[in-house]
């Protein structure tokens, strides 16, 4: 690579000029090269300096590449045997031989991957992707031409984490298969993008070209989840290339990356829409990517603030644990029923704030609340919205009582009663999960327990409540039994098993699935869920969200969930009705 | 609201509610009337109440009425003026056993001089002039009436039409022009000028296409001793005995109701033996000797009997009710 382009990259990475000092205060890499035969020696016990070896090599020529961090107060001495990493690039490495290009290449990726964490990542990028210019071997670039036998595009790559992407492209040859598609990160990481990344047709592609593609029936575009093997954090830079089984190689710069991870969940999920199938190979894709996200949002959602209303009542036997998200008046509409109700008085009352936003309007009330209705409760603010099963996972871990309840703000209880009527159930048939009965506004039933259904070609499971719409006295739906699964919004789960099987699973996006979910899990581990009917509340749902937003996600929902379960759904269904 | 008296008040006060109105039963101000079909509403639900207010779920009027019931169960007494409301109130859900009947009492006053006429063919309409007081029914009966040459007159007393929707005002304002020769549309009164608006009518007309309560003005025509013609529905047929005290007609129906103001100022004597049976309205005295008698009944029940204080002073100085 010629020297100005190694200037003109260093001025777009807003790099000061080579200067050692420079590079020593950002902890980037320090580059010591020796040329002597012999293996080099570097002192690292220096008193006041900080300077760790990260990782070296002996070229061919017998020169040694050591890299390693050294700080302000490495002594003079060390510092006279050093160069920067961007002389050295431009002085030693240029001239190599493409074999030990790719060995320093490797070599500066494994200690970037190393789980050592940098004081400067950003500035390590900058310096791997300096690295990465100076020593690759740059390919001819596709030109889109419809008298061009290769065409090659790099639509989007939406960062999930530091090492884990999701790219969407086409790639098409008139000339001979494609046998490699690889995406090189600005770093200089390569991710072998041939053969796992999802094809879809691309008709505008195809279309544009008059000559059919070579890469079979597949399709021209792709899309998928990928992981570097290095942390990537550099936003502009990312390379897509390609070969075909002739050895043509093209290549093409990427586009900008996009590092909002919900509007990366939104993207992901759309692109089912694709599919008809749950058992569809782009699920290998949206579900890694999609739990990634997941995590990460539940991981940076944690509890902020916690406050009491109230005496705690002593040594409850119920957590009954709310999620509150857009609607705080719910609040009052539960506590209103809840004052008739002595047994509330002595429950751990838990509220979870899943709307941050909405943190001093609940402040001001809350306090006026309890004065009110004198119910105690507690009121624990997430520090943003992390969706159901994070909200119910934190309200649980504060929990005091020996049981877990999990109820929906938007569940009223018919009379008093009701959850001294659950716990002793609950205690006294061992079960696992108990759910009550749920009516709709108008006193049928919403829900007497759960059963999975799935359509004859062997689509998805869908999750079916019996009875659903019937008379609320039913006969049917008055016998307690065992039943496949009960819906979240009243279920009750005894804290140890919930801590055992890790809470509610986040993977599945915003509130669905998760509770029979949870259901399936302990069932796997030998505990009954069980339905009881001579519990009845209120369930007025679908009150907090629009119903357009929700429909990609629950596609998505229901594909994960039968994807996840669909053996154990098997048994559970034949056992059930057998 | 009702938690919070509680809360200030204690356990150990009685509360006891008048319920005047519909409001906590019906979201358009209490009035049940339903607004697809501006008929009256014999039964609220979610899903009901849902269709006349498509932008309110029925989830949230699920709510609404726990909510609402939650609060009026801090109340120990609901006091109603009609049966009908009562009634309404218990299919509703309010407890039975907590709701009783008690009319509203009234302050003597002495009536209003009766001529000595040979036909009793003057009428009075007293009260808002809404859709709800069907004021235009009476109009549209007065003109059918005047078509048909009967020799009967009408003056009209309200306030509140700068209230109304445009159409209904316009509808008021024409009915008025076609009937101007049997009708007076007099405007605003004073209470104090009652006396002489009754002395001067001979029939009370409460054509309201809502239930009502338990109308005032049924109680003013009774304490002034003039024969009400009414709606046959709700408060109304309830407090007007048809043929007793009264008349009564097919409610929103100009026909009928012309038809019964053409039968009450055509019957020879119907209007004397209609007025000497009006019953005395419920007395004052008599309703706060009920009050008290109530509120130490619930003391007794809450066993603070003990603190008893003297039922309050003499009737005369309780401000007298004035229309809604």
């Amino acid at each position: 690579m010629p020297e100005t382009e190694i200037e003109r990259l260093e001025a777009a990475a807003g790099a000061s000029p080579p200067a050692l000092s420079a590079l020593l205060a950002a902890d980037v890499l320090a580059v010591h090269l020796f040329s002597e035969e012999t293996e080099p020696e570097l002192d690292l016990d220096l008193e006041g300096a900080e300077v760790a070896e990260l990782a070296r090599r002996r070229f061919d020529d017998g020169g040694h590449l050591i890299v390693a961090t050294l700080d302000r107060a490495a002594p003079e001495e060390l510092r006279a045997g050093c160069i920067d990493l961007r002389s050295f690039l431009r002085e030693r490495l240029a001239g190599l031989g493409r074999h030990d290009r790719e060995e320093t290449m490797e070599l500066l990726e494994e200690l970037a991957a190393a789980e050592r964490p940098s004081r400067d990542p950003i500035g390590l990028g900058a310096s791997r992707a300096l690295a990465r210019e100076g020593l690759r071997e740059p390919l001819p670039p596709s030109i889109v031409d419809r008298d061009e036998p290769q065409g090659l595009h790099f639509d989007s790559v939406l960062a999930l984490s530091e090492t884990a992407f999701y790219v969407r492209g086409w790639a098409r040859d008139g000339q001979a298969e494609p046998v490699r598609l690889t995406a090189v990160s600005p770093e200089g990481s390569r991710v072998e993008l041939l053969p796992g990344i999802y094809r879809d047709p691309r008709p505008d592609v195809d279309s544009f070209y008059e000559e059919p593609t070579r890469t079979g029936a597949e399709g021209t575009g792709f899309l998928g989840f990928c992981e570097t093997r290095a942390p990537s954090l550099l936003s502009t830079g990312w390379l897509l290339e390609m070969e075909n089984a002739l050895g043509v190689t093209r290549e093409v710069p990427g586009p900008q990356v996009s590092r909002n991870l919900l509007a990366a969940r939104s993207a992901i999920l759309s692109d089912l829409h694709k599919e008809r199938r749950w058992d569809t190979p782009l699920m290998d894709h949206v579900v890694p990517a999609v739990s990634l996200i997941q995590e990460r949002l539940e991981a940076a959602t944690q509890i902020e603030r916690v406050w009491q209303y109230g005496e705690p009542p002593e040594a409850p036997a119920v957590s009954i644990v709310v999620p509150l998200y857009g609607r705080i008046d719910f609040l009052e509409h539960q506590l209103a029923q809840f004052v008739h109700d002595p047994e509330l008085r002595e429950a751990d009352l838990i509220y979870v704030l899943d709307s941050p936003d909405l943190a001093p309007a609940l402040e001001a009330a809350a306090g006026q609340l309890f004065e009110l209705y004198g119910v105690p409760f507690r009121v624990a603010v997430l520090s943003q919205n992390g969706g159901y099963s994070v909200a119910n996972n934190r309200g649980a871990s504060l929990a005091e009582g020996r049981l877990l309840l999990l109820l929906n703000s938007d569940v009223l209880p018919d009379e008093p009663g009701w959850l001294g009527a659950m716990t002793r159930f609950y205690e006294e048939h061992e079960v696992g999960v108990l759910g009550p009965k749920l009516l709709f506004e108008d006193d049928t039933l919403q829900h007497a327990g759960i059963r999975f259904q799935r359509p004859p070609d062997g689509g998805a499971w869908e999750n079916e409540h019996f009875f659903k719409g019937l008379h609320r006295d039913l006969p049917a739906a008055n016998v307690a039994r065992a039943v496949p699964a009960v819906s979240g919004a009243c279920m009750m789960i005894s804290r140890e098993l919930f801590d055992g099987v890790g809470g509610l699973r986040g993977m599945f996006v915003q509130g669905d699935y998760e509770d029979t979910d949870l259901c399936l899990r302990l069932r796997q581990e030998g505990h009954e869920t069980w339905y009881l009917p001579e519990v009845e509340l209120h369930h007025l749902e679908g009150q907090s969200y629009a119903l357009e937003t929700r429909t990609a996600m629950s596609r998505y929902n229901v594909w994960l969930h039968t994807r996840l379960w669909d053996e154990e759904i098997e048994q559970a269904m034949a056992q059930w009705t057998g | 609201m009702l938690r919070e008296i509680r809360r200030t008040l204690g356990e150990d006060v009685p509360i006891l509610y008048t319920l005047h109105e519909f409001l906590p039963i019906c979201h358009r101000n209490g009035q049940l009337v339903r607004t697809t079909t501006e008929k009256p509403c014999r039964e609220e639900s979610p899903r009901r109440c849902h269709e006349c207010f498509p932008e309110v779920s029925p989830q949230a009027f699920f709510m609404r009425k726990r909510f609402i019931q939650s609060q009026m169960s801090a109340v120990d007494r609901f006091l109603a003026p009609s049966n009908f409301l009562r009634d309404r109130f218990v299919d509703w859900g309010l407890p039975a056993d907590k709701v009783r009947f008690e009319e509203y009492g009234r302050l003597p006053v002495t009536a209003a001089p009766t001529r000595e006429r040979r036909v009793r063919n003057r009428l009075v309409f007293i009260g808002q002039l809404s859709y709800f007081k069907g004021v235009n029914v009476l109009l549209k009966a007065m003109k059918r009436l005047q078509d048909d040459e009967v020799d009967v007159h009408c003056s009209v007393y309200g306030a509140n039409l700068e209230l109304q929707p445009d159409e209904f005002r316009t509808e008021f304002a024409e009915l008025l022009e076609a009937t101007k020769s049997t009708v007076s549309f007099e405007g605003e009164f004073n209470h104090d000028d009652l006396p002489a608006i009754m002395a001067d009518a001979d029939w009370v007309v409460v054509p309201s296409v809502w239930w009502e309560n338990s109308p005032l003005v049924i109680q003013e025509a009774g304490q002034h001793r003039r024969p009400v013609i009414a709606s046959d529905i709700g408060g109304m047929a309830e407090k007007v005995h048809d043929g007793v005290s009264g008349l009564h007609f097919k409610a929103a129906d100009p026909a009928s109701l012309a038809e019964t103001i053409e039968r009450a100022v055509s019957t020879r004597k119907l209007w004397d033996e209609l007025q000497r049976r009006i019953e005395p309205p419920f007395a004052m005295d008599e309703h706060v000797r009920s009050l008290s008698r109530q509120y130490r009944e619930l003391l007794a029940s809450k066993g603070t009997a003990e603190e008893l204080v003297e039922p309050p002073g003499p009737a005369t100085e309780i401000e007298d009710v004035r229309y809604a």
